[in-house]
């Protein structure tokens, strides 16, 4: 920094403190809710709320107080980008009377003894410097409309927003509302809605946490907060997002979605769709070639990498800012689809995507992935086909940043202790102040006093909150000996505000005059369970802190979707320490209770339980997204990754006890419940199945009762399920086989081969029973394994001569490749008995589970019969990269199949290892006959 | 035709076991349990002037059951065998009764996929599904399929959802007859996707014609001739009713690449499907190849229906009202149903369509006539809008004993038209030539989708007469045009008697491919 701009620069601080003092307009004091939450609930001694205070005011980010006291300052927004998102004439006006422009602040007024001239001057050094982070604002458009307004009014008014902030009809709540200051001059569309959806990024405070917003969400409640920006004239529109698209449709021989194919062709329909689909209004219900231009703009977030993938059948081109993003071109199926990279500054781009259909299936979807953004269709809320009203800033001056003061201003910033709470890189506050404990509290000039002196920071503290900083400070000496789990959770909760919505020992909770605020998503009558967020007195003791973490910060295994009220998520790094604090807090004097335990084999009658047909807990709960029959209460499928199991029996024993007035209804009354085919109905037996089948999470079999949306989940409940679909990775001609012991097969009847096997859940039909029934389904379940390739059984008349298999990219259409397929029979429990004839063998394979539950074996029964010819037939008996021989008869495959394999007449069976395809090494059997029939069994567990 | 065949089974004991659930052989491993209809679900069933004649009798289905009824079968014994598209098989009891009351449904045999067709023969049943005919037997007699051996499964499927086959009931000779769609209903991917296929009763797939689209279903007239539905689209200006013989090619040569496969099986297949010129007329077309058999009926596009489907031949000699060995098309879009009326000119066959009966459920797919004349008629509107509006159904049709003042029949005739009634014609409106409107138009055969109406023709009724019965109404038409369908419009027609009863349907079109030599 040169000489003179420094000597400037300290003569302009002189200028600031020498002044006499001038004003002193009615001003707010600070707004601190949490400590507004402490103080009315009563529990709460003075000095811990003064201590609140403490940090939250950011007194000790100046008056210093050792590495190891307990007292943190909060901290200040990051100005390193204010320049992009706050305007001069903001910046101006705020920083020259902050308490008035935005009652309430906590930040304290620096200048308020200052002469006007020199207030003037320094005010103007730092808006320039503050200009200089990332500023000034270009292009400040973005564009909405009344009904935008409404929708971000909706949302401001129900998502949580006004747990803290004051609704539009602000009233004078007994707990003050946060401030939000003069927003429609402060910012611009783009800025605040990057501000809603990770608003830790600007404040790492974190005492404003993170709504889980969608990006169209923060959208509307930005357009809501800027309001007034819509009611000046403005002569501009811009694209309106959630407009849709419009589009083109032609029909003609199309082979290609380049653009070129599209030029000088006639539409027969135009219009406008909500997103890229072929299910455009007025196309031809059986068209078969035709092409669709969708063209319009997209509304992009925030900066950064945008990765979009179009799937279709057939091609379609994406193409943003003219240049294209993914080619999917050429006649082909929706998967696997293809995806391409481009950055894009937050804002509006052109975009446009052509499609082409030539014959067979149609279809046409495309996805997103971005910063912050998880790969998910594109949501119809950033298309637009339209315009809306352009947005600005009100009060948007013209500004010429000057560099020189700019930079000048950078020791200001420093030494005026701007930086001891607003951090920036390479600006250390140097602004000297005591340390807590050597404070005067009766000092009248100091920022307790009723006249603070110039060049001190004034912060229009309150009397009550001044009583409460005194007390603290009594204290002051002893911070540096850590509080209790108890007292730190309750600093920690009210530092964040939990409070708003949560009551937890008394403390906290919705107060009665903001009742109403909190709305319910549904109709179903849950009384205020519907509409208030939990109690969280206990709660350390119902969930685990793994749970905790991913609720408080990942938005994850919340329960209760029928809120309005949204849990935010919070900042890890200021909280993370909460889940274990509440663990110590509630956990501490609850002994001797035994936890629900995993019985094994026991998920069947936990399933039994669960259903209609047992205790009905489906009445009440869904499991695995289905919905419940009645209310909905939490979903079973995530029951075990939140609860503790000692909670879990205390609940079931007496929910009431647990929580008071719970729609829990207690099902084991004097010890036993009116299920009696379970243990006569006994309470221990019951829990404990009921907590092995909530084990099984998402793998648990749906209850009887519930279904899920678009799916047709079969569950082979007391008879073997025998059933023909589309099978992914298996073929046209697939044959499944549920059986109640949960292991499952499917035989492709075109090859001959018995293809998968897997555990647990069975089948979801939806694929061959909803819609048009083209679709192929995955087998559902866990621990699938590919048994080998290619048929069990095949003539191999040399040792070169390689296993028969097709080329996999032909598998649809193979056939016969080991036999001719002849059907099947059932036997007296439904178990089939698959036949089919290899040259004049006939081959019988009766496939069967053995034991029961997750780990059941596949038993592999083959019955042959030969006619004339025996010679140079083998059996597959597996096939992997390593094949270890155990014992006589006993091989573990890749070291996960085990495989024990009899042959009748052969005490030990006579095998070989074949080299298969890529390296792949086959067991196989040369086949016997003996008498012209051969018998073989082989069992496969992993 | 289909009534005389069950008629002259022997009675087959294990179709009366699964019907009457004797005392089984060995302890089935679970009964069947039949599920009861609740008389609470009965539904009200749809009025019109329709309904006085024949009356649609919604049969009630258990409402935890997802019966998408795809195909329909009579036993012997005139139970009903339903298939589903969900690959379940019901056996349906009480299903006759009027007023309806708690029909009983019992699961024969499940597991199948998208059953488009169920025959039965000598006590066993035949599922046409996706991949192939399976043919099931109760070998236990336990009241449920143990046995689902393949039977044919000569084609191939690439897991498209229109590949679907559509199979016949059985023939005088005990052969099946399947009508394979196109892949994607455009393209022939998988073998023989467009062939027409019979399968004698050893199991022998024989590829017996080409040139299939979208098939709706296979069927006979009375004397045991092949028709099958399909669907306007490629090669189809409108949906039409097709016949099939062996060797014959219905028009849409997509599937005509298997040509070569199909000769391996079939040697005496004869000539290679044609390639014919697009956009043409069939009956240009048809002067070409020989091969190539025009539709007998083609049915109009919207003004008919849109999805021809289910085929009925009424067998009941009279049980039926007065329209015996006509022929009768649903449509799964219209939910409505058309009759048929054919004759043989030069050696082809060519005829009416006239609107029957609508107000069905859903969108009916499978029909079947039962020994009593009454018919059953399924429905599903998965996948297909219909504008009935119930996702799936079963329904019995029943003639009340009225018999309509209805158009029965219409000849062509050298030199015009002869119409006949089921009742006597008022003779002043019917000599009265405003009581006419007649219009010809035709659909471009082509290898593009569909068509627009075209060579629109008015021709002149010269002249009128009426038989002294009133029965018969011969109209002498100038400009009767080949390979065109003449729009025929009643509206001006009485009833004797009355004079103000109008013909019940006042409109026909007939499809004339042969003029009648003077």
């Amino acid at each position: 920094m040169p000489p003179a701009f420094a000597r400037r620069s300290i003569a302009c601080l002189i200028a600031l403190f020498a002044s006499s003092p001038t004003l002193a307009a009615p001003a707010t004091a600070p707004i601190v809710p949490g400590y507004h939450a402490l103080k009315n609930s009563g529990k709460v001694a003075i000095a811990a709320q003064g201590e609140l205070l403490l940090g939250e005011l950011n007194c000790v980010a100046c008056h210093a107080n050792g590495p190891q006291s307990r007292v943190n300052p909060k901290g200040a927004p990051d100005l390193t980008e204010a320049g992009s998102r706050i305007t001069p004439q903001y910046l101006r006006d705020y920083l020259s009377q902050p308490h008035q422009l935005k009652p309430g602040t906590t930040m304290p007024d620096l200048f308020h003894a200052s002469a006007p001239e020199a207030k003037a001057g320094a005010v103007d050094f730092l808006v320039h410097f503050l200009v200089s982070q990332g500023g000034p604002i270009t292009d400040p458009v973005g564009a909405g409309t009344k009904d935008l307004v409404d929708q971000g009014r909706k949302l401001y008014e129900t998502v949580g927003c006004v747990a803290c902030h004051a609704p539009e009809k602000d009233r004078d709540f007994k707990t003050p509302s946060v401030p939000l200051g003069n927003l429609a001059e402060k910012s611009t569309l783009d800025a605040l809605t990057g501000f809603l959806l990770d608003p830790l990024h600007v404040r790492p405070s974190g005492r404003m946490p993170s709504s889980n917003l969608t990006p169209a969400e923060a959208k509307a409640i930005a357009i809501f907060l800027l309001r007034q920006q819509l009611d000046v004239p403005s002569p501009t529109s811009k694209p309106l997002p959630g407009t849709g698209l419009n589009f083109a449709y032609f029909e003609a021989p199309f082979t290609s979605a380049a653009s070129e194919k599209f030029a000088g062709l006639k539409p027969l329909k135009t219009g406008k769709v909500k997103t890229f689909t072929v299910e455009i209004p007025g196309r031809r219900k059986d068209a078969e070639h035709f092409g669709i231009r969708y063209t319009g703009w997209i509304w992009i977030p925030r900066n950064g990498k945008y990765t979009f993938a179009v799937e279709s059948d057939d091609g379609a081109i994406l193409s943003i800012d003219s240049k294209i993003v993914v080619s999917n071109d050429g006649t082909h199926p929706m998967k696997p689809g293809k995806s391409g990279d481009i950055t894009l500054k937050a804002g509006q781009h052109p975009i446009e995507l052509t499609y082409f259909q030539n014959g067979g299936r149609r279809s046409l979807e495309v996805f997103w992935r971005g910063p912050g953004l998880k790969r998910e269709p594109l949501p119809t809320e950033v298309l637009a086909a339209t315009g809306g009203k352009a947005m600005t800033p009100l009060k948007n001056e013209s500004f010429t940043l000057d560099p020189a003061k700019a930079e000048m201003c950078g020791q200001m910033f420093s030494m005026l202790g701007c930086a001891a709470c607003h951090a920036l890189p390479n600006r250390p506050s140097a602004r000297p102040a005591k340390n807590l404990t050597a404070l005067n509290v009766a000092n009248p000039e100091g920022c307790l006093g009723d006249h603070v002196l110039k060049g001190r920071p004034n912060y229009d503290l309150s009397s009550d909150q001044k009583v409460a900083i005194v007390a603290a400070l009594k204290n002051a000496a002893s911070f540096a000996t850590p509080l209790d789990a108890t007292q730190r959770a309750v600093h920690e909760m009210a530092a964040m505000n939990c409070y708003a919505c949560h009551q937890r020992d008394g403390i906290g909770g919705v107060p009665s005059d903001r009742n109403e605020l909190f709305k319910s998503t549904i109709t179903v009558d849950l009384g205020d369970d519907g509409r208030l967020p939990p109690l969280l007195t206990g709660v350390g003791a119902k969930l685990l802190p793994s749970a905790l973490n991913r609720i408080l910060f990942h938005n994850e295994l919340h329960v209760r979707p029928y809120l309005a009220t949204r849990m935010p998520s919070f900042s890890v790094e200021k909280l993370k320490d909460l889940p274990e604090l509440l663990a110590g807090a509630d956990t501490a004097g609850i002994t001797g209770n035994p936890p629900a335990a995993v019985v094994p084999h026991a998920e069947k009658q936990g399933w039994q339980l669960v259903g209609v047909k047992g205790l009905g807990c489906v009445n009440c709960h869904g499991a695995r997204g289905a919905k419940s029959i009645g209310v909905p209460g939490p979903d079973l499928a995530i029951v075990h990754e939140r609860v503790r199991p000692e909670w879990f029996r205390r609940w079931l024993a007496d929910p009431g006890k647990l929580v008071p007035g719970t729609r829990m209804p207690s099902f084991w009354n004097e010890g036993k419940s009116s299920y009696l085919e379970i243990a006569g109905g006994a309470f221990d037996p019951q829990a404990n199945a009921l907590w092995t089948y909530l084990q099984q999470g998402p793998e648990m079999i749906l209850p009887l009762g519930l279904r899920l949306d678009d799916s047709d989940e079969i569950v082979p409940t007391d008879e073997v399920v025998v059933l023909r679909a589309f099978v992914t990775g298996v073929g046209p001609r697939s044959i499944l086989v549920g059986n109640p012991e949960s292991i499952h097969w499917v035989f492709d009847a075109n090859t001959m081969r018995l293809a998968k096997a897997w555990h647990g859940k069975f089948f979801d039909a939806a694929g061959v029973w909803e819609s048009r029934g083209g679709r192929e389904r995955a087998p559902l379940g866990k621990d699938i394994i590919d048994l080998p390739p290619g048929p069990s059984f095949a003539v191999l008349d040399s040792q070169a001569m390689p296993w028969p298999q097709a080329d996999p990219d032909a598998k649809k259409f193979e056939r016969n490749t080991g036999g001719i397929f002849k059907g099947y029979t059932l036997d007296n429990q439904g178990h089939p008995t698959f036949r089919y004839a290899l040259n004049d063998v006939m081959i019988q394979e009766t496939d069967l589970p053995k034991g029961s539950s997750d780990k059941a074996t596949l038993e592999r029964n083959f019955k042959l019969t030969a006619g004339s010819s025996t010679k140079d037939l083998f059996f597959l008996v597996a096939s992997g990269r390593k094949i270890d021989e155990k014992n006589p008869g006993v091989w573990l495959i890749d070291g996960k199949q085990t495989i024990h394999l009899f042959v009748d007449g052969q005490s030990s069976p006579i095998t070989e290892i074949r080299e298969g395809k890529d390296g792949e090494k086959l067991l196989v059997v040369p086949v016997k006959f003996i008498d012209r029939m051969a018998v073989i069994r082989v069992e496969v567990s992993w | 035709m289909f009534n005389h065949m069950i008629r002259s089974f022997a009675i087959c004991t294990l179709l009366s076991t699964l019907a009457r659930a004797e005392e089984p052989k060995t302890k089935p491993a679970t009964a069947p349990t039949p599920i009861e209809s609740k008389r609470a679900e009965k539904e009200t069933p749809p009025t019109g002037p329709e309904e006085a004649y024949y009356k649609i009798i919604p049969i009630p289905l258990p409402p935890e059951l997802v019966l998408e009824v795809s195909s329909l079968e009579t036993l012997p014994d005139g139970q009903l065998l339903i298939g589903t598209r969900r690959g379940d098989i019901y056996l349906v009891d009480n299903a006759y009764a009027d007023p309806i009351d708690k029909p009983k449904f019992t699961r024969w045999a499940t597991g199948l996929h998208e059953i488009m067709g169920l025959a039965q023969r000598d006590g066993s049943v035949y599922a046409a599904q996706r991949g192939e005919i399976t043919r099931l037997k109760d070998t236990a007699h336990t009241g449920h399929a143990d046995t689902y051996e393949t039977f044919y499964d000569g084609w191939g499927i690439k897991g498209d959802y229109h590949e679907y086959p559509l199979m016949s009931h059985f023939d005088k000779g005990g052969n099946l007859y399947v009508a394979l769609c196109l892949t994607g209903s455009v393209g022939s991917e998988s073998p023989f996707r467009g062939w027409f296929f019979k399968i004698t009763p050893d199991g022998k797939g024989i590829p017996f014609a080409c040139g299939v689209r979208s098939p709706g279903a296979v069927g006979f007239n009375h004397l045991g001739e092949i028709f099958y539905t399909d669907n306007q689209g490629f090669w189809n200006g409108a949906d039409n009713f097709k016949q099939v013989t062996e060797g014959s090619f219905t028009g849409n040569p997509t599937g005509n690449k298997w040509y070569d496969e199909a000769l391996k099986l079939n040697p005496a297949f004869g000539p290679k499907p044609p390639e014919p010129a697009s956009p043409s007329r069939w009956h240009i077309e048809a002067a070409k190849f020989p091969t190539l058999i025009p539709p007998p009926v083609m049915l109009p596009y919207k003004k008919m229906g849109q999805s021809a489907s289910g085929i009925v031949c009424d067998m009941s000699d009279g049980k039926f009202g007065p329209f015996n060995h006509q022929l009768f098309v649903a449509d799964q879009s219209h939910s409505n149903v058309a009759r048929l009326g054919l004759e043989k000119i030069k050696g082809k066959y060519q005829g009416f369509a006239i609107p029957f009966r609508r107000g069905f459920g859903s969108g009916i797919v499978p029909m079947v006539q039962a020994k009593d004349g009454s018919w059953f008629v399924g429905g599903t509107n998965r996948g297909w809008g219909s504008t009935g509006t119930k996702p799936f159904a079963l329904e019995r049709l029943v003639w009340t004993g009225k018999t309509p003042f209805e158009m029965l029949d219409m000849k062509l005739q050298a030199d015009g038209f002869e119409l006949t009634f089921t009742q006597p014609v008022d003779r002043n409106f019917a000599l009265d030539s405003d009581s006419y409107d007649l219009s010809t138009f035709t659909y471009i055969y082509q290898s593009s989708y569909g068509s627009p109406e075209v060579d629109k023709t008015e021709p002149t009724i010269k002249d009128i007469t009426v038989s002294p019965n009133g029965l018969k109404v011969k109209l002498t038409v100038d400009g009767l045009v080949v390979g065109s369908i003449h729009e025929l419009h009643l509206d001006g027609l009485r009833k004797a008697g009355d004079g103000k009863t109008q013909v019940l349907h006042p409109v026909v079109y007939y499809t004339l491919w042969n003029r009648v030599d003077p």
